[in-house]
């Protein structure tokens, strides 16, 4: 399974790099493959290519700010949540986001 | 399970819309404050480090409008939420007449597109929507908006609140301090602290010092406390909390009070209301204490524009210790496994 995500909050300066690091350890842990791209203060790092997409099963998108290109992920299941949902409970997202993989393509 | 009933998704996407065009709007409120500080140098640069602050504040507003605009239309908001964000600015509307107009703006935008996206009409319709709809109905129509109906009660009522802000009776202040500073607290970076931040943003950008500072102060405060109270007490931490009360150290000191979320988020009844304290009680001291910085810097960087640094150390150092001490009063030893 490989899951893509992108983390932005308002200021860009902690939420972002704390939900994108959260999301890492918790998917170590789960030893499912994600890719974590940041839209911070300083734009986007990590960026999530065309063909990380084509691999990816689903996408996690944080909502407390725009997000940049959002149009990549249309066609991936995308599971949509805020830094701070991550940061408190990522490993309940992470299986709401397994769940949902399971719903669209059973 | 991820839908969200509509009327409840209504406000969660308004308070994304307005948090991106704040998101957008702050490094030019950075470099505002950091030039208009530069310009004070006597010298053969303080003309154009001057002319550099004043296009910046200038932009603030425009800017922020239309990214909330953008977020909410995308691309074809822009062109209208520039005119219509400096149209609103000029126009006396300040930081409140922005959120306003951008989300009319946006919305207005987003409406023609799904009513001209129902009639299939080709190419040529496109061509002329994108020609002459976008462009021209919507500055008309909002512009107009903006400029007959709401400019006056928001001009006037932004007029209000910076007489009144200014003006604030000693007590009225300190309880607005508390109350900002104990929103910045509750959830660390979280939507409740965004109001308060957004708030002293809104007084920063109208050159309300007085209110924005205590803010910032309160910013530092969690981390640091939380710092602090692993360090005095060793004992009533695990091994995971004192390594992030490392981090927190560094994460207050660049002034980031997501850094007392590991702690609030393993313990949060004791962890919340002790920094909630120490945040509410360093606003209140830099309140009362008349301490004020004309940067948007928290902790350690917030010294460039401080009226006052020996007062503005001691409204950091003071709550800092209070919290950890309150924190640590509230907390039991911790057993290792």
């Amino acid at each position: 399974m490989k899951l893509v995500a992108v983390t932005s909050c308002p200021v860009g300066m902690a939420h972002t790099f704390m939900a994108s690091a959260a999301l890492k350890e918790a998917a170590r842990k789960l030893g499912i493959d994600i890719k974590v791209e940041t839209q911070g203060m300083a734009g986007i790092s990590n960026r999530i290519t065309q063909s990380d997409i084509q691999q990816a099963d689903a996408a996690i998108l944080t909502n407390d700010v725009i997000i940049e290109e959002q149009e990549r992920f249309e066609g991936l299941p995308v599971y949509t949540t805020s830094t701070s949902k991550i940061i408190k409970n990522v490993n309940e997202i992470i299986q709401e986001t397994i769940a949902l993989i399971k719903k669209e393509k059973p | 399970m991820n839908k969200e009933n509509s009327f409840k998704g209504f406000f969660g996407d308004i308070k994304k819309h307005l948090m991106s065009g704040v998101s957008y709007m702050l490094p030019l409120i950075i470099t505002y404050a950091l030039f208009m500080i530069l310009s004070q140098i006597p010298g053969a640069t303080q003309d154009a480090f001057s002319k550099i602050s004043e296009y910046a504040q200038m932009l603030i507003v425009p800017v922020l409008t239309t990214f909330i605009a953008y977020s909410i239309a995308g691309k074809p908001a822009i062109a209208t939420g520039l005119v219509v964000g400096l149209l609103s600015d000029q126009m006396g509307m300040g930081f409140i007449g922005g959120l306003i107009v951008g989300l009319l703006a946006g919305y207005f935008v987003k409406l023609e597109m799904i009513v001209l996206q129902k009639k299939e009409g080709g190419q040529l319709a496109n061509f002329l929507v994108s020609l002459f709809v976008i462009p021209i109905l919507t500055p008309l129509v909002v512009g107009l908006f903006v400029y007959f109906v709401i400019a006056n009660p928001v001009s006037s009522f932004m007029i209000m609140l910076s007489g009144w802000l200014d003006n604030l009776s000693t007590t009225n202040a300190v309880v607005l301090s508390i109350v900002l500073g104990a929103m910045m607290g509750f959830d660390m970076g979280g939507p409740v602290n965004k109001i308060a931040f957004t708030f002293a943003l809104a007084a920063f950008t109208e050159g309300a010092f007085n209110v924005s500072t205590p803010v910032w102060v309160s910013i530092a405060i969690p981390p640091l406390g939380m710092a602090l109270a692993t360090m005095l007490a060793p004992n009533k931490y695990s091994e995971e909390e004192k390594a992030a009360g490392k981090n927190a150290l560094i994460m207050g000191l660049i002034g980031l009070t997501e850094g007392a979320i590991p702690f609030a988020a393993v313990d949060p009844f004791r962890v919340i209301p002790s920094i909630m304290v120490g945040s509410a009680l360093g606003a209140a001291m830099t309140t009362l204490l008349g301490v004020t910085t004309t940067v948007m810097f928290p902790s350690l960087l917030g010294m460039l524009g401080v009226n006052n640094i020996l007062l503005y150390l001691i409204c950091h150092i003071v709550p800092v210790i209070i919290t950890a001490l309150l924190v640590n009063a509230l907390k039991k030893k911790v057993v290792e496994k």
